[in-house]
């Protein structure tokens, strides 16, 4: 980090230098392609392109976050190389794994803001409160909201990881206590991916921070402004355990002879039909299981709101409201309502025979 | 909130509110209605088993007529049972009544519930042909039977799609949500209009039964 | 507390059947690659067919595997992790298989071409060799 001594090379020379081949390279392009399901023989262009580019400048900003997204992507492996992501990147600013600290740091930001002022890549995690005029997160006197919507101006594109700073996430939870929001509720003249989970797919960040560094550009996405790549599919789509769904053949408890045998866990409040990720086919601990896979059905967390859903446990068809007390409170009151109408109509029968 | 939360949340609470409320406000405002004095003398005065009869016999129709309304008793039948087996067999609409009632039963294969609400969706449309194209029932028919029968079919055909996942175009999400909220707006209409035969059948039958008892006539 | 004993052991079958059944994909995936060998004997057109990106089981896998065979070349190259490569019975049809730093295979591609992408030496790392050896020549350290 902060090794701004020589003017920036292409990362082709920095590498080499470094002792990095050009079959690394073109490893790494390899796995980025296939990891955003771009045609395969589009990664020795994609490597031609990559080692002509600069090394990118990255400010990554932490907000209200558990830094669970950080943990996450350090683990990052698909393949081995992506760990080089940050040989291909210049982190310049990022609380947890830069080595200064203090003023310094907030400086070497600044710096970094001014020497790619329109070029620099911002990576957000965590939400930012907005109530109080949002003094329920500050870093360095400066509220969140400050940081970001001063750093945001001279960003090229925002990539948000996690579902904090993509939806809101748990510190939005209701009651919501700092009213927190999402990055794309503040800023809106800037192209924004989000990449949420809580934490999201390792290889799912730097699948699209390589991405943006290959083609300088972010990747397509949905209506939730997520890489399509990777939140294309609905977990229920690509789940190992889909043919026990469409056969009718349901877990009915955690440790059941069901259970055990893989069958759906829909009944145990799975949310993978409405849920958009990539875990059914990344996988996560480098490719080895998923969550359904080791018995636990989806909890939605790439979902905005996933929090307020319900329980984790409820099924998906089961409703998400309250008590019963309205609909016994509506049994009454139909009922009263019968025996009025029926006693009005009674007294105009007798009215009428009086009368007739 | 996204449609889907709006779905499972107050639409289906407010739903089920009107749905209960309305079958309350007919069956009590039925039940309590000043009945006509028949001053005729009885022919018989235990009546009740005149009313269970009819409750029964009714389910067959008479053989005099067995030529004229067989297609639309055993089409009816083959709809009305398709759809309970559709309703009370597939295991999301039976983890959905546990959820309010608190106890469940067995699920039917999906493959078998697939089946069934093909065949239940074929014997509807057969139904409305019927309706369409028969001189006298069409004259007969108004909004209500057509209105009825487009409120039922919609939850049906909703419900295959977000089984299967042809959404043309839509996201899985969305064609749940609009699932859940056909069935919510079957339920709000299912007092109301000539759907509230799903529970004033057999309370009508039953008076029939006891005054053809009564009268002693054929139960 | 008793023993391991005590704790009931069920052996299960291993594996999920959904996984283990073939669904024709490999036949699918035979013709694609005849096609594009055929591109490549005729216009000398190169191809590469991500199998990740296909619904393949891992018994199609294997089926596609053994349909097609080993041949005449078998090359490892080490770069960030082993590369496999082999030349399969069939001229010109590359089985590449990249591995991570832990052995998992990452990604597997059957690449249609006379070279896979990844054997020849980058211009740029040529350059890089030319002055390296200059360098050792003289007695210099490289990484100085």
């Amino acid at each position: 980090m902060n090794d701004k001594k020589k003017l920036p090379e292409t990362l082709g020379e920095e590498l080499s230098r470094r002792g990095m081949s050009r079959r690394s390279f073109l490893k790494f392009c390899t796995a980025v392609a296939s990891a955003m399901a771009l045609p395969a023989s589009m990664a020795p262009v994609m490597a031609e392109a990559l080692a002509r580019a600069r090394r990118q400048s990255v400010i990554w900003l932490s907000f209200q976050e558990c830094t669970g997204c950080v943990e996450s992507i350090t683990r990052s492996y698909a393949p081995s190389i992506e760990s080089l992501i940050f040989d291909f990147i210049s982190l310049d600013y990022q609380h947890t794994l830069q080595a200064a600290a203090g003023h310094q740091v907030e400086e070497a930001r600044e710096i970094a803001m001014k020497e790619n002022w329109g070029k620099y890549l911002v990576v957000v995690d965590g939400s930012i409160p907005l109530k109080d005029d949002g003094v329920y997160s500050t870093v360095a006197g400066e509220t969140n909201l400050q940081t970001l919507k001063h750093v945001a101006e001279g960003a090229a594109a925002i990539i948000t990881v996690g579902t904090c700073a993509a939806f809101g996430g748990l510190p939005k939870a209701n009651p919501n206590p700092t009213g927190a929001a999402a990055v794309q509720d503040i800023i809106t003249d800037k192209p924004i991916i989000n990449v949420p989970g809580c934490p999201p797919i390792p290889e799912v960040m730097t699948g699209v921070i390589a991405n943006f560094l290959t083609f300088g550009d972010l990747p397509p996405v949905d209506h939730l402004k997520r890489p399509l790549a990777f939140f294309g599919d609905s977990i229920h789509d690509r789940c190992y355990r889909r043919t026990f769904y469409d056969q009718g053949k349901f877990a009915k408890s955690f440790d059941d002879e069901g259970a055990r045998n893989g069958w759906c866990l829909y009944e145990l409040g799975c949310k993978g039909p409405t849920t958009y990720n990539a875990c059914a086919t990344v996988k996560w601990n480098q490719g080895l299981t998923f969550p359904i896979q080791s018995g636990h059905g989806c909890i939605g967390c790439s979902e905005p709101d996933f929090w307020d859903k319900g329980s984790f446990y409820a099924p998906l068809s089961t409703g998400q409201w309250g008590s019963a007390e309205g609909i016994a409170a509506a049994a009454v009151a139909g009922a009263a309502v019968g025996i009025g109408v029926a006693a009005m109509s009674r007294a105009k029968q007798k009215k009428t025979s009086e009368q007739g | 909130m996204d449609l889907l939360e709006f779905a499972r949340g107050p639409a289906m609470q407010w739903s089920l509110i009107i749905l209960v409320f309305g079958i309350a406000w007919r069956l009590f405002g039925i039940i309590f209605l000043k009945r006509k004095k028949d001053l005729a003398e009885p022919r018989q005065t235990g009546v009740l088993g005149g009313a269970v009869k009819t409750i029964f016999s009714r389910s067959v129709p008479a053989r005099a007529f067995w030529s004229r309304v067989m297609y639309s008793n055993i089409v009816g039948y083959v709809f009305h049972i398709g759809l309970a087996i559709v309703v009370f067999a597939f295991l999301p609409h039976i983890l959905w009544f546990e959820s309010i009632l608190g106890f469940q039963w067995p699920a039917l294969p999906t493959s078998v519930i697939t089946l069934v609400a093909v065949i239940t969706l074929a014997s509807m449309v057969a139904l409305l042909v019927k309706r369409l194209t028969h001189p006298v029932l069409r004259r007969i028919s108004n909004f209500d039977d057509y209105f009825s029968w487009l409120v039922t079919i919609v939850p049906l055909l909703t419900g295959m799609m977000a089984f299967t996942h042809t959404g043309f175009g839509m996201r899985y999400e969305t064609v749940l949500a609009i699932h859940i909220l056909s069935v919510e707006f079957l339920f709000i209409w299912l007092p109301f209009g000539k759907l509230g035969h799903s529970f004033l059948v057999f309370l009508s039958r039953g008076t029939t039964g006891a005054l053809f008892a009564r009268r002693g006539a054929r139960t | 507390m008793s023993g391991l004993a005590d704790i009931g052991v069920k052996i299960e079958s291993g594996g999920f059947v959904a996984d283990d059944a073939l669904t024709g994909m490999a036949d699918a995936v035979l013709r694609e690659i005849l096609q594009h060998l055929s591109a490549l004997r005729d216009h000398g057109q190169t191809h590469v067919i991500d199998l990740a990106s296909l619904p393949l089981t891992t018994a199609d896998r294997r089926q596609l595997r053994e349909a097609l065979g080993e041949g005449e070349v078998r090359i490892t190259i080490e770069a960030s992790g082993p590369t496999d490569i082999h030349e399969t019975a069939y001229a010109g049809v590359w089985w590449v298989e990249y591995q991570n730093l832990l052995g998992a295979t990452a990604i597997e591609q059957v690449e249609i071409t006379r070279v896979p992408a990844m054997l020849p030496s980058h211009d740029d790392d040529i350059a890089g060799a030319v002055s390296r050896l200059a360098d050792a020549m003289e007695g210099k350290n490289p990484a100085d």
